[in-house]
This record gives structure tokens, sequence and C-alpha cells, in this order.
């Protein structure tokens, strides 16, 4: 779906058919979106590194497409995640592989061995292009986990502006 | 940045010109690219902290406080932020203030958990995001800022390695 560039009409200037259909498709484009993304666990598997640098988590909590420069709201959240052992694990999300935050601690952490709940919610600016967008985590120490099994977390992105 | 423009419904035999065309893309434009801002703090840029009880005060009231120009619509609010406490047990309130005037306010005041954040200490960080829609702001220019204190004497820090991050949207 395209979103159109609009004309600025001169007084005499009477729209064709397809001036006017440019109006709808663009209605029509702000009520879908290009990127509209939920990657939600299907319940049947859990998730765990033991990297202490950041890598991505991996499908569903991935997405590629061709975006327009502006902003992606991108929300991501997971019931419970844990570490084996006292340590920290921290969540990111990541552009084309650039993570957000320190490279060792992103911008959300679960500390110690204390099952814990996982939100994060970021406005992230994107450039014209292909992108990934992508959920990233790492462990202090030990191994992370991340439920997958009778949880179901989920990553959302949806475009939210850009420069019409 | 876009211009919202309310368009007045059209009677019989109204003919439609140019300017009509162009307010309704004007609308278009402005739902594209609505009023929004942030501010995502460096990684370096020093930590926040604070001491203050009960009575909230401003995050950062220089880069925090971001000006947004609405159309009365609801303005969505995010901060996400990593606290830790680097003195006493504090038990962080966290909230958003619009233009000085209108406190909305996450945790009670008066002592005894606020927001129920437990702290630990820096390496050990609480991750909150908070997301709250603001409503009842009028058209207009207004300055939106997050805010906290703590329930007890001590201090809370936000940590900069989690690039805090505070922003406002009208949806």
């Amino acid at each position: 779906m395209a979103w159109n560039t609009l004309p600025t009409y001169s007084a005499s200037q009477v729209p064709d058919a397809a001036g006017l259909n440019d109006f709808i498709e663009n209605l029509n484009y702000l009520k879908l979106r290009d990127v509209i993304y939920f990657g939600q666990s299907d319940g049947s598997a859990n998730f765990t590194t033991t990297g202490t640098t950041f890598g991505a988590i991996g499908a569903p909590f991935t997405y590629t497409a061709t975006m327009k420069a502006g902003y992606v709201m991108a929300m991501f959240h997971a019931p419970v995640a844990v570490c084996s052992v006292a340590n920290v694990v921290d969540f990111t999300f990541a552009v084309d592989g650039t993570i957000i935050g320190g490279a060792s601690s992103g911008i959300y952490r679960i500390r110690s061995s204390i099952y814990s709940h996982v939100g994060m919610l970021r406005f992230i600016p994107v450039a014209a292009g292909s992108r990934t967008i992508d959920v990233r985590w790492r462990t202090g120490a030990g191994t992370a986990t991340l439920f997958g099994v009778g949880r179901y977390p989920y990553f959302y992105l949806r475009e939210i502006s850009w420069t019409p | 940045m876009p211009t919202w423009t309310e368009i007045d419904a059209y009677r019989v035999g109204q003919k439609i010109g140019a300017a009509d065309l162009n307010t309704f893309a004007g609308d278009l434009n402005w739902l594209a690219q609505p009023p929004l801002a942030y501010y995502q703090r460096g990684t370096t840029d020093g930590n926040y902290t604070t001491t203050a009880v009960d009575n909230l005060v401003p995050i950062d009231p220089i880069n925090m406080a971001l000006t947004i120009t609405t159309t009365g619509g609801i303005v969505i609010a995010v901060l996400d932020v990593s606290l830790a406490e680097s003195s006493g047990n504090p038990f962080p309130a966290l909230g958003y203030d619009i233009d000085e005037k209108l406190l909305y306010r996450y945790g009670a005041a008066g002592g005894g958990r606020q927001a129920g954040i437990n702290l630990a200490a820096v390496g050990s960080e609480t991750s909150v995001v908070l997301v709250m829609p603001l409503f009842g702001i009028a058209p207009g220019s207004h300055k939106i800022q997050p805010m906290w204190a703590l329930d007890s004497a001590g201090t809370a820090v936000i940590v900069d390695d989690f690039a805090p991050f505070f922003g406002v949207w009208e949806i």
C-alpha cells in the first residue's frame, strides 16, 4: 500500500479521478498502515540464552520491512523471564543491529533469579528504506529463560509518524 | 508540522473547491504526522537522582520538559526508565505534570511504598515503563514533563546506561 504525497490545489484546479483516488488511498493507508506487526509466541517453547552480549531472541520477535522516514512505536511484553543465577537479564530493541541503551544494560533489566515480567515501549526513529527491528537480550551470567510455554510474549510495531 | 483543520459538514448543492481539497489534504497529513515529541538520554549523559519525599518534582526540567501543540485530543505519555537506590530504602512514585498546573500521579503520597516499585542498588536496576493517557488537555501548546518523589528518606537514581526515555504523542 502506498502513501501519496498530495499536491496543493490551485484555485481553478479540479481533481480528476486519479487525484481523488490518491485521497482515498491515503485514508486507507492511515487505517491499515504499512508497518504494523504483531509477533507472538505460540506458547509451545521457551527461549534461552547464555550470551553476555546482546543477541536477537529470534522469531517471532523480529520484523523486516521497507519503512518511510519517521517513527515507529515498538512494544515488547513477556509475562515471565528469569535468570538461572543471581544476576541480570537485559532487554532492548535494535534497528538494523544497533541496540538502544548501553552494551551491558540495554533498556530493560530484570534481576537476580526472581521471576519477572518484561514490558518495553519506545518511539524509535527510522530512516527510509529496508529496516529490521528486533528484540535483543543478554544475561550477566548463567542462563536466561524467556517463558513461551503457556505464556505468550509478544512484539508489536506500529508506524506512528512520518513526513507526509 | 501539519495543522489540523475542523471541516464543516457540506450542504446540499455546495461545491467543493481547491481550498477544500487542500484542507482535506492538510488533515490527512496531520494524521500522518501527529504531534509527537520525545527525549532519549544518552548512555553517558549522567544519571538522575532525587531525595524528594512525597511532593513530586521534575525528573529533568530541561530535557524532559517537552512542548507539544495539540488539537485537544488524548495525549499518550510514556516514561521508560531503570531505577536504583543509592541510599535508604525508598519507594518512588511517578507522575506527569502538564503546564505546571495539572498533575497525574502514579503512586499514593504519604509514605508506604508509593507505586510499589522496589529498588535495589545500581547494577540491579528496576525497569519501569509508565504509559498513561492524559485527558483534558485543551487545544494549544503545552509543556508536559515526568515527575518523581520518594516515600521516605533516601536517594533514588535513574541510570543513564538504560537510555532513559520520555515521549508524548497525541492520538
